[in-house]
């Protein structure tokens, strides 16, 4: 059984990546004239939608007060956005690796597209937070020695399911956001934007790894294949988390940050909201066979 | 340091023998880049300071001792 990348574009990848280019062409806009930025952001309400806040349906929520909601709904908001700009860095990174790289021939027309739109995004969000909150939030990933240590078939599949679920996750909250009429239409606009180019980008993204596990599961080892998918299930996993961030909550007033996020993440409602975010995610990883529960 | 020795065991329960303070836990996986924010946010509990990546590196969470050292000690320098 041939493990080369090249061997892994199926039919099926060859058509996304025809009728994907197609659409990025025809969709072609210019980011920096799209957006209103007004000087001052007049909102009178949330920034974010209120059920997309970590604290929403918990007891938590309870004891805080309006003010405190708003400035948390506030600085959450800069929170998402600097972490959009933060994941789009790590996967513009892989993503440039791979262009015209031996075995990539087929997807890189469509990375040439991808890379592109990815940059703007990260411009429009890092500007958003720059005007709006003063800031972005720092990092809080570090590389480890050990990662991308697997076979070149193990990590391409480990690398573009990192970038489909950041996305699919991202995207759970630009859809709800973009249509939520109670927020201030810039913040609706760029999230509506990045909602209607980050579609191509998860259709993409859905049959590279799709196709990735195929060959995986055809001509990898069991080993790899239960490290594919345990590492699948804790990334998830560790995406909703980082969600939950102790900057935020000082930021926005909260006494004991630290005990306040332990408290929120051991909240039942939580286990909840994080099903609706991830829903898509583990629905499509079970389809593909990609979650410990669900082996083929 | 016992929170710390705390939470290695509760992340890796097939862990049962004594971590020693020289062990390499990156390279023995008891703290991968899945768990390092969680363990981050550990450390600034701990201490009460913040620590700034740009500061570090991956070699300052390598063994109990290095992790002492560099973020808990008293006179540790804040890294933020």
């Amino acid at each position: 059984m041939p493990t080369g990348i090249g061997q892994v574009w199926d039919e099926e990848v060859r058509a996304a990546v025809d009728r994907l280019t197609e659409a990025s062409t025809e969709h072609y806009y210019n980011p920096y004239k799209t957006f209103d930025w007004p000087a001052d952001l007049q909102v009178d309400g949330l920034w974010m939608s209120a059920d997309l806040m970590t604290v929403h349906g918990t007891e938590a929520a309870e004891q805080l007060d309006d003010e405190q909601l708003r400035a948390l709904s506030k600085w959450e908001s800069v929170n998402f956005y600097s972490l959009n700009v933060h994941g789009i860095r790590e996967l513009m990174f892989e993503v440039t690796n791979r262009l015209y790289a031996p075995g990539f021939e087929v997807p890189t027309p469509f990375f040439h597209h991808f890379l592109g739109e990815e940059n703007e995004h990260m411009w429009f969000f890092a500007e958003f937070c720059l005007r709006y909150g003063g800031k972005l939030y720092p990092s809080r990933a570090m590389a480890f020695p050990g990662d991308g240590k697997g076979s070149a078939l193990l990590d391409n599949f480990i690398v573009f399911s990192r970038i489909l679920i950041f996305e699919q996750i991202v995207d759970h909250f630009n859809s709800r956001m973009a249509a939520d009429t109670s927020l201030n239409e810039t913040i609706r606009a760029i999230n509506r934007v990045h909602h209607q180019d980050e579609s191509r980008h998860i259709a993409f993204g859905c049959q590279l790894v799709r196709a990735l596990f195929e060959r995986l599961l055809a001509a990898g080892n069991e080993e790899e294949i239960s490290a594919a998918r345990r590492y699948i299930e804790r990334y998830i996993q560790a995406s909703l988390e980082q969600l939950y961030s102790i900057d935020v909550y000082r930021d926005s007033g909260i006494p004991d940050p630290f005990a306040f996020r332990t408290r929120l993440l051991a909240d039942p409602a939580r286990q909840q909201a994080h099903q609706a975010i991830a829903g898509r995610t583990y629905a499509f990883y079970n389809r593909i066979g990609a979650l410990p529960c669900t082996p083929r | 340091m016992e929170r710390v020795i705390e939470w290695l065991r509760a992340k890796n329960p097939e862990l049962t023998g004594e971590v020693g303070d020289d062990a390499d836990l990156i390279e023995s996986r008891l703290i991968d880049s899945l768990q390092f924010l969680e363990f981050i946010y550990l450390l600034e509990d701990i201490s009460g300071r913040t620590i700034d990546l740009q500061e570090v590196t991956v070699d300052d969470f390598r063994t109990l001792t290095r992790i002492q050292e560099r973020f808990l000690s008293p006179d540790a320098v804040e890294v933020g």
